[in-house]
């Protein structure tokens, strides 16, 4: 071979692909100077967008850092803008970090044995305003819109306003405007007409009735019948002949008592029912002042109702408000055992074998956050306080720790004098019967400019006040049971009243209540709940009306049940005449018919036994007879 | 997927070569693993890293998991038996307990029936699919490829200068297994 080709002798390779080592590190590398570089980068954009995305406006993170090593995320000032007010946040939070456990993660769980939300500050001012994104329906607009049953049932207890019907009551009579717009509408003449009409329909009825029963001739007939019987006679055979035609008309007679006995019982009767008219009229009187006395805003007397009417629509409000975000946070709660869907094995394509179950030495849920430690410092900026404590057990399988959820915070917050707030909850979602129950205790909070009642007659309420207060609350499936005892102390009162009676009875209820108490409870479905409410202002109100107005209010009352009589009693007196009319008319004919037969009857009855007697005489005598002629 | 394609035609010229026949053994072997095994799990990434590791036909390794995939279909319900068998074993109890509560091991889903009927099946008949593969391999250059070589075809291909300069860029560039 003259060209002799120079081929490469290749040297012979050993059995590990050292050449793929290379290429090999430099993907990992690559995957490292990732990590490293850029992923908390691209997470942080990620956590940013999606944050947006859910909140419907801008949400900032300063800084975040992950370590591979430590399993441990660490976010810092993070602002979620309010997208109703975008140049302001409506969370800014400082610091949230979490260190995971290795252990659960090699087990593709996440647990957090200790976590930390730090410098939460609400409603703090933006350096720019933020992005705010096009409205969407969300589940938040849907809460807002949600229409709150408790309101609904409150509202219509709660019509009108107390210190108004106060203003009402003092400023004079205008009941007799009231009860000409109701002239036509009293229930006791729509009663009263109603038992007109069917007393003509009864007349009617009796007068058929009656007019069917045997009449004053043929009563005579019997009469006359009677009177022929020869109940004198010597004859037995005539005597028994009597005695048979007197048992016949007696049957007759019998007869015609019965059905005239009949008719006079049901005709008792029916005259009974109108004689009881009077009460049956006394009752819609009563019921037609009582509809009177809420259009003029009489009020009870009762403290319990006072309370309620001072107070009851900011508590309906507050409860309407409490069903709001209950909703809202159940959207994000795990639900109860009974409502967890079974874990699905998802069908592969191959078959799905059997899984062998072992004991569980140790195993976690998949998401486990331990306890979680949250703390905030009050600074000059927004709504924000000194708030310290701790979040227990969140996780996303209640069932498989032993501990249900707990929040446990206390804080203040010197900027709204909000001070010795402490907030105990507990969400139990490890059984079937998933219990949610939880303390609120505000050892002092201010309240300004709160209104009891505003209406053009009436301004009450407190100008300035310091409050405190402790609220237990317990959900239920749909439902709720809560109850709170509010103190107000150091109360500036804001009294303003056109009758200067009214200012001065507020005045001095005012001036001599002290610290104001209020104790409520609402209980039962959201759709139908039982309000209670409880205040020494009810009291020293009733107190005051008692003294000043009780007498007004009886006045009020006795002059309206008089206009009312008044209203009805002709119309009254023109049907209890009728009545009268009526038993005159059939009750006393249909009791003379009655007696006459009655009278017929014993008359018959007399002779029949005169007969008897008579015919038992005449055959002993015939008998004597007998035995003188065989000579005995 | 020019990895994938490369390892392919490798394949092709291995099983047409005078080279050992080992690689390729151990690729079929290793495929019959990854066939058998019933879903992506902690072993598949052992076996990978294998295949990546030493120097083993993924070529061979892809078609052989692609082939022992429909194979695999069948023999199902032995997996299933053989599996709940060695599970319920109670002398293996303390063992599969601890396995169960390890970090790590559980991804592998050793609890599971068929994955452990086939886990036990596949290791257990690694060696004869092995021997057996070298043993085909062999046979295929001794029979086909021979008789494909006395081919007029296989001649008048050999002849072109297509073939001469493929030959001579292969003994210069190729070479990788």
């Amino acid at each position: 071979m003259s060209k002799e080709v120079k081929i490469k002798k290749k040297k012979k390779k050993g059995p590990i692909r050292f050449e793929a080592i290379i290429p090999i590190a430099i993907v990992f590398l690559l995957f490292f100077a990732y990590f490293k570089f850029f992923f908390d980068i691209h997470l942080k954009a990620g956590m940013e967008m999606g944050g947006t995305y859910a909140n419907g406006a801008e949400v900032n993170i300063g800084s975040l850092s992950t370590s591979f090593f430590n399993a441990s995320l660490d976010i810092r000032d993070i602002q979620v803008t309010n997208k109703e007010a975008p140049t302001h946040n409506v969370l800014q939070i400082g610091t949230i970090q979490f260190k995971a456990l290795w252990d659960a993660l090699l087990r593709g769980k996440v647990v957090i044995p200790l976590a930390g939300v730090t410098d939460i500050m609400i409603n703090t001012a933006r350096k720019r305003p933020g992005r705010v994104l096009p409205v969407k329906k969300s589940s938040d607009d849907n809460v807002q819109s949600m229409k709150s049953s408790a309101l609904d049932v409150t509202n219509k207890v709660l019509e009108g306003s107390i210190f108004g019907d106060l203003a009402a009551i003092a400023q004079g009579d205008n009941y007799k405007e009231k009860l000409k717009e109701m002239e036509g509408n009293l229930k006791t003449s729509q009663f009263i007409q109603k038992m007109e009409t069917e007393l003509q329909g009864k007349e009617k009825l009796w007068k058929e009735r009656i007019e069917k029963l045997p009449q004053k001739e043929e009563l005579k007939k019997l009469q006359d019948r009677v009177k022929a019987l020869k109940v004198d006679s010597k004859d037995p055979k005539a005597i028994l002949a009597a005695v048979k035609d007197a048992e016949a008309i007696y049957k007759e007679i019998d007869e015609k008592y019965k059905t005239i006995k009949n008719t006079s019982g049901e005709l008792s009767g029916d005259l009974k029912l109108y004689k009881n008219l009077y009460a049956d009229i006394k009752k819609y009187v009563d019921e037609d002042l009582k509809d009177l006395e809420g259009k003029l805003g009489i009020p009870s007397l009762d403290p319990k109702d006072l309370a309620m009417r001072i107070f009851g629509r900011q508590f309906a409000s507050e409860i309407y408000r409490a069903e709001k975000y209950m909703r809202l946070a159940r959207e994000y709660m795990p639900p109860p055992k009974k409502d967890r869907q079974k874990p699905t094995v998802t069908p592969r394509e191959r078959q799905t074998g059997k899984d062998f179950k072992f004991r569980i030495t140790k195993g976690y849920p998949k998401l486990w956050i331990q306890k979680a430690n949250v703390s905030s410092k009050a600074s000059a900026e927004g709504f924000s306080g000194s708030i310290s404590g701790e979040i227990l057990n969140i996780t996303d399988a209640p069932s498989s720790i032993a501990q249900p959820m707990e929040a446990k915070l206390t804080g203040e917050f010197p900027k709204s004098q909000m001070y010795d707030v402490v907030i105990h909850a507990v969400v139990d979602h490890r059984t079937e019967n998933a219990k949610e129950y939880g303390t609120i205790k505000i050892g002092a909070f201010p309240l300004k400019d709160m209104m009891l009642s505003q209406s053009s007659d009436v301004t009450f309420g407190f100008k300035e006040a310091v409050g405190s207060s402790v609220l237990k609350v317990e959900l239920l499936d749909e439902g709720v049971s809560l109850n709170f005892d509010a103190t107000f102390d150091k109360i500036a009162y804001l009294i303003e009243a056109k009758s200067s009676k009214v200012k001065e009875i507020l005045t001095n209820i005012s001036g001599s209540l002290g610290a104001l108490s209020l104790q409520g409870s609402a209980k039962g479905a959201w759709s139908n709940l039982d309000l209670d409410l409880n205040s020494n202002i009810g009291t020293k109100l009733q107190e005051a009306l008692k003294q000043e107005l009780n007498k007004q209010v009886a006045e009020l009352k006795d002059k309206l049940r008089n206009e009312v009589n008044k209203k009805v009693e002709g119309e009254k007196e023109k049907l209890m005449s009728k009545v009268g009319d009526f038993e005159k008319k059939y009750g006393v004919s249909l009791k003379n018919q009655e007696d006459a037969i009655n009278s017929l009857k014993g008359k018959l009855d007399e002779e029949k036994k005169k007969a008897k007697n008579k015919g038992k005489d005449e055959i002993k005598d015939k008998a004597k007879d007998l035995l003188k002629k065989f000579k005995f | 997927m020019t990895v994938l394609l490369k390892q392919l035609f490798e394949l092709v010229k291995l099983l047409h070569s005078e080279n050992e026949t080992t690689p390729v053994a151990w690729g079929i072997s290793l495929g019959f693993v990854l066939g058998m095994t019933p879903a992506f799990s902690l072993q598949s990434v052992l076996v990978f890293f294998l295949l990546f590791i030493f120097r083993i036909q993924i070529g061979a390794a892809f078609l052989a998991a692609f082939f022992f995939k429909f194979l695999a279909f069948f023999l199902d319900p032995v997996f299933h038996s053989v599996g709940a068998a060695v599970l319920t074993l109670d002398s293996l109890e303390p063992l599969f307990t601890t396995l169960y509560n390890m970090p790590v091991v559980p991804w592998t889903r050793f609890y599971n029936s068929i994955v452990m009927g086939s886990g036990v099946v596949s290791i257990a008949l690694i060696p004869f699919v092995f021997y057996g593969s070298k043993i085909a391999v062999s046979k295929y250059r001794t029979t086909v490829v021979a008789r494909v070589k006395e081919t007029k075809a296989w001649k008048f291909f050999k002849a072109t200068t297509f073939y001469k300069w493929y030959v001579s860029y292969d003994n210069l560039y190729g070479g990788m297994e």
